[in-house]
């Protein structure tokens, strides 16, 4: 498990390294290719693009590690928004609203984290069906919400568009979130069994470990991101709508395993989900840019998707053959 | 979970009512009785034609979704390429100026390439169906989103707005074939071996493979399958609305997933059936149907459906722990 020094052959194999080799030739590209790319502007939406997204992003990479997933983040970000506004409209003091997004976010993971952890549901219909749950909800807000459109305290927008040195608050945010993480992946041994658990439950059981604990209570994170996010991003824009976060949970999934994660668990970095955002954010700027009709954008995002599923494929099959596995 | 999943054709299956796979029956006869007495327009000949005319076109793209299931496998790119399908043929009929019935042979074969990539990247490279079939599904919304893009909302005519319209006798071709399908694939599953061995390549396949199963050859087969079947449907459905819609299909896997489930079938393989995966996309039409005419708010309408999908699991899994025991 233990990286022996920086050898060139170690960081070529390491499951981040594809995804930070082709954001950087990908932002090499925009920088000499586009004479927009270092504009505020650009800087400014590309950071505000990416602090929510790898918020959730890092939600899920928690999860893809331990072999699970989310798909009702998008939901859950969707009916935070709406709930904080609701608050914020009806007078209610900026801490105790946030604290009620928070709380939202709490309730959804733990839910999900029942019935994963739990009762013991596949991860895909469990969260589908608290998809469609929490997607209901917020749209029933929202339809109750829309005649009013309330405009936020200003104490509640610094948020969204406070910047210090030039950086939004919520991409310092984001990187704290990545410091924290990442310690606690590599060096903490809770952060350490959530691979042993990913890797393999019946073993990981065997040794002691809580799964069915750490499975609600990171659940629970994911859906404390998923409100960060939805906060920050209401702040930013100053309204909440029913589409905030629509369609997250794919982009979230598909940047994770860009960036090293696996579907069956055991794999993945922190450091990995936020370069698997970054590219997709990069990715998005460049059709922009370049003006290429965005349509084409999700062609190329999933024929990337699948080749780097395969090659992962390919070279674990190969290890497992030099091993004698099979 | 896997070893909860290997019961259904164990020894003593006959000898034990297995309630995964007769839920759906209760669950449908319930609620049509309920949806008969407790409302005025449920039980009409117009109202009962309509849900099945409904169901038989999304009816297509479950026979290969179930299949796969019954593998172990899962396809979310369904959604994807059926309304990819319906804009192609569009396209191609339109745009092309080919007859139909080409247009329609050439979407078709087009949709099985597709489904043989997503097999031949899971059964080659040992990886998950999710993750590969989640990037099919985005490759292939992006091509349906270029293909509308093209189209700008033109019209379909001719033989293919007539395609679906079709009747024999007073009935659409689409609900006779529904039920021919029923039956033969439910007397195959049940008695050809050729396709009884779907289910112990969904058990374990790798078992299968010791017994001289063709495995992969069958679990590729079934992707292709499902692409395909997806792909029909697709061409169905456009040709019902005459158009290639930006919504055809959008998030059809999830309902898909549902009925299926609903029908017994499970995601770890070797469970489920036509029968009554059609029998959960009636039940999920009947729901619906059933809180419009209790002007039940549409949003509501989402919630109980997650629910549903939530309770029919987990009393699924509590009954088979408890039968373990």
């Amino acid at each position: 498990m233990k990286m022996s020094g920086l050898k060139l052959k170690n960081v070529i194999q390491r499951s981040e390294f594809a995804v930070i080799a082709i954001t950087i030739i990908l932002f090499v590209v925009l920088a000499t290719g586009s004479d927009i790319f270092f504009n505020v502007n650009n800087l400014n939406s590309l950071q505000t693009s990416i602090a929510p997204s790898a918020l959730v992003a890092f939600g899920m990479m928690l999860l893809l590690i331990l072999g699970v997933f989310d798909l009702s983040v998008g939901a859950t970000m969707a009916l935070v928004g709406i709930s904080v506004s609701t608050l914020l409209a009806s007078g209610v003091s900026v801490p105790l609203a946030v604290l009620g997004g928070f709380g939202i976010g709490v309730l959804v993971g733990f839910v999900n984290g029942i019935l994963v952890g739990v009762v013991g549901i596949n991860p895909l219909i469990a969260t589908i069906g608290i998809k469609f749950m929490v997607q209901g909800l917020a749209y029933m807000r929202m339809s109750n919400l829309y005649q009013v459109h309330p405009d936020f305290p200003a104490s509640f927008t610094i948020l969204g568009t406070g910047k210090l040195f030039g950086i939004y608050y919520q991409f310092l945010f984001m990187i704290v979130i990545l410091i924290i993480l990442s310690i606690f992946l590599k060096n903490n041994g809770i952060g350490r069994r959530l691979y042993y658990i990913g890797g393999n439950r019946n073993a990981s059981r065997l040794m002691g470990f809580n799964s069915k604990r750490m499975i609600i209570i990171i659940y629970i994170v994911i859906g404390l991101l998923a409100a960060a996010a939805a906060i920050f991003s209401i702040a930013r824009y100053g309204n909440a709508n029913r589409y905030l976060g629509s369609g997250i949970e794919m982009t979230a999934i598909i940047s994770c395993v860009l960036g090293g994660a696996s579907l069956s668990g055991g794999k993945g970095t922190a450091m990995g989900a936020l370069f698997g955002v970054i590219f997709m954010s990069l990715m998005t700027n460049f059709f922009n840019l370049f003006e290429v009709s965005s349509t084409w954008q999700d062609v190329v995002v999933g024929a990337i998707l699948i080749i780097v599923v395969a090659a992962d494929g390919y070279l674990t099959l190969k290890k497992n053959k030099e091993l004698g596995k099979i | 979970m896997s070893e909860y999943t290997g019961r259904t054709l164990s020894s003593d299956v006959g000898r034990r009512i297995n309630f995964s796979s007769y839920s759906i029956y209760f669950l449908a006869i319930g609620l049509f009785l309920f949806l008969t007495f407790a409302t005025n327009t449920f039980f009409s000949f117009e109202n009962l034609y309509s849900i099945s005319l409904d169901i038989s076109i999304q009816f297509y793209a479950i026979v290969g979704f179930t299949l796969l299931l019954i593998m172990g496998e899962i396809d979310m790119s369904v959604g994807s390429v059926f309304g990819f399908s319906g804009a192609l043929a569009g396209y191609l009929f339109v745009k092309s100026g080919l007859p139909f019935w080409i247009a329609f042979l050439l979407t078709v074969l087009l949709c099985a390439g597709v489904g043989l990539i997503n097999g031949l990247v899971v059964v080659k490279f040992h990886v998950s169906s999710m993750m590969v079939t989640i990037g099919m599904m985005t490759v292939m919304a992006g091509f349906k989103a270029v293909l509308i893009g093209q189209l700008s909302s033109r019209v379909f005519t001719g033989d293919f707005r007539s395609f679906m319209r079709m009747k024999l006798g007073d009935i659409h071709w689409t609900i006779i074939a529904l039920v021919i399908l029923i039956v033969v694939f439910e007397i195959l599953l049940l008695r050809s071996y050729k396709f009884k061995v779907f289910y112990f390549v969904g058990q374990n396949s790798e078992t299968a493979k010791i017994y001289g199963i063709k495995s992969d050859r069958i679990r590729m087969m079934m992707f292709v399958m499902s692409a395909v079947t997806a792909g029909i449907g697709g061409v169905i459905a456009a040709s019902r609305v005459a158009h290639a819609a930006a919504t055809a299909g959008v998030g059809l896997e999830f309902t898909m997933i549902t009925a299926a489930v609903l029908g017994g079938a499970s995601l770890f393989g070797g469970k489920g059936s036509i029968l009554r995966s059609a029998v959960g996309l009636f039940f999920l039409a009947m729901v619906t149907n059933g809180m419009v005419s209790f002007s039940v708010d549409p949003y509501i309408q989402q919630v109980v459906l997650g629910l549903i999908l939530i309770i029919a699991v987990t009393v699924d899994i509590v009954f088979t722990r408890k039968s373990r025991a």
